[in-house]
């Protein structure tokens, strides 16, 4: 009796017990109908393997590079486990701070009428320029994406941030210094 | 598991361990090199920045493909049938650079099996391009999917009869 084709298509990639293997491979020295289905099943996996994509260790490397990690290959992970931990009532300041930020960002835009915010530019225009668009305020992240799936060219995306220098000082570094590093999951 | 996080294994360690395959999965599911290296990176952070880490390495590598197959579907669900149209350009743009005829139709021939695989519904895109591109056994790929090694073994059989069935009809016979 012949087998099924899923049985078939799992004894192809080594997939079944030694002893279905063998009560398989003595079936298809007797049935060629099993066997062209064998082979074909041999050929289909091998071609759709030929298929496949050759990776370089050039690209794994730089890649490895991006994620910024590992200045030594073999030490352990020691900053692995440091962990951003924030105490709630620090949260709530920097909540607070941030609100702080968006606010004077939108301050800034009306009184500069739109110049000194968020927004995004057209690199391939002259700038200013009357032609379409040039600078396109945005508020969020979102929004400069929706733009990149509309239009494909190149842009200049500029994030407008307050002038004050009590942002740097009160902001990232105590940020930074709010952080545990000891704490891990 | 060690409460302080402590694993034995190193960031590097998994990273070198599944990255290669990580990147063949992502990139035959998006079909652009410079949108799979993004993703696999956005794989590895979050990675990276899981609160609670995983046991072994096997498991950080399925849950690491895990998270890319998903990430990718959903870039290719985003994007649409762009990406596709990404590899072709790169196809015809190392054609010109191609003094041998031959790598020519090798080229083509790959594209014409990566189309096919492409155009299978999802769940047997999914199998097939984790056992054939990411070369995963049913164990592992069962894992990663969630389903049952049964489900794999029939979503496997189950693709080859439909690749079967757009290798050999319309423009190209590649059987
Ligand atoms: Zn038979």
């Amino acid at each position: 009796m012949c087998f099924n084709e899923q049985i078939l298509s799992a004894f192809v990639d080594g997939e079944l017990s030694e002893e279905q293997g063998e009560s398989i491979e003595s079936h298809l020295l007797g049935c060629g109908a099993c066997r062209s289905r064998v082979e074909f099943y041999g050929i289909l996996t091998e071609k759709v393997k030929f298929s496949g994509v050759d990776t370089s260790t050039f690209i794994q490397e730089s890649i490895w590079t991006r994620l910024g990690h590992a200045t030594s290959t073999s030490s352990r992970l020691g900053f692995w486990h440091r962990r951003f931990f924030l105490a709630p009532s620090v949260m709530v300041s920097l909540s607070f701070m941030f609100i702080a930020v968006i606010g004077i960002g939108f301050f800034l835009l009306f009184q500069d009428n739109g110049s000194n915010a968020f927004y995004v530019s057209n690199a391939d225009e002259p700038f200013p320029s009357e032609n379409f668009p040039v600078n396109i305020p945005v508020d969020s992240i979102e929004q400069i994406l929706a733009y990149f799936d509309i239009y494909d060219e190149p842009m200049e995306v500029v994030i407008q941030l307050p002038d004050s220098s009590s942002f740097t000082i009160q902001g990232e570094p105590l940020f930074l210094l709010k952080a545990n590093y000891t704490v891990g999951y | 598991m060690d409460i302080e996080g402590n694993v034995p294994y190193t960031f590097r360690e998994v990273y070198d361990d599944v990255f290669p395959v990580l990147l063949k999965v992502v990139f035959h599911i998006v079909r652009d090199m410079g949108a799979a290296e993004d993703l696999c990176q956005e794989a590895f952070l979050r990675y990276y920045n899981k609160r609670i880490p995983l046991p072994s390495v096997s498991e950080s590598r399925y849950w690491l493909i895990r998270v890319a197959k998903n990430l990718s579907f959903n870039y290719r669900k985003r994007k649409g049938r762009e990406s596709v149209a990404v590899d072709r350009i790169k196809l015809e743009s190392k054609s010109v650079q191609s003094d041998s005829q031959e790598d020519l139709i090798r080229e083509e021939d790959k594209i014409v099996i990566r189309d096919a695989v492409d155009s299978l519904p999802v769940k047997y895109r999914s199998v097939l391009v984790l056992k054939e591109y990411g070369e995963l056994n049913y164990k592992e790929i069962a894992k990663i999917l969630h389903i049952s090694e049964n489900n794999v073994k029939i979503r496997v059989h189950r693709a080859r009869v439909l690749l079967e069935k757009k290798l050999s009809i319309g423009d190209f016979h590649v059987f």
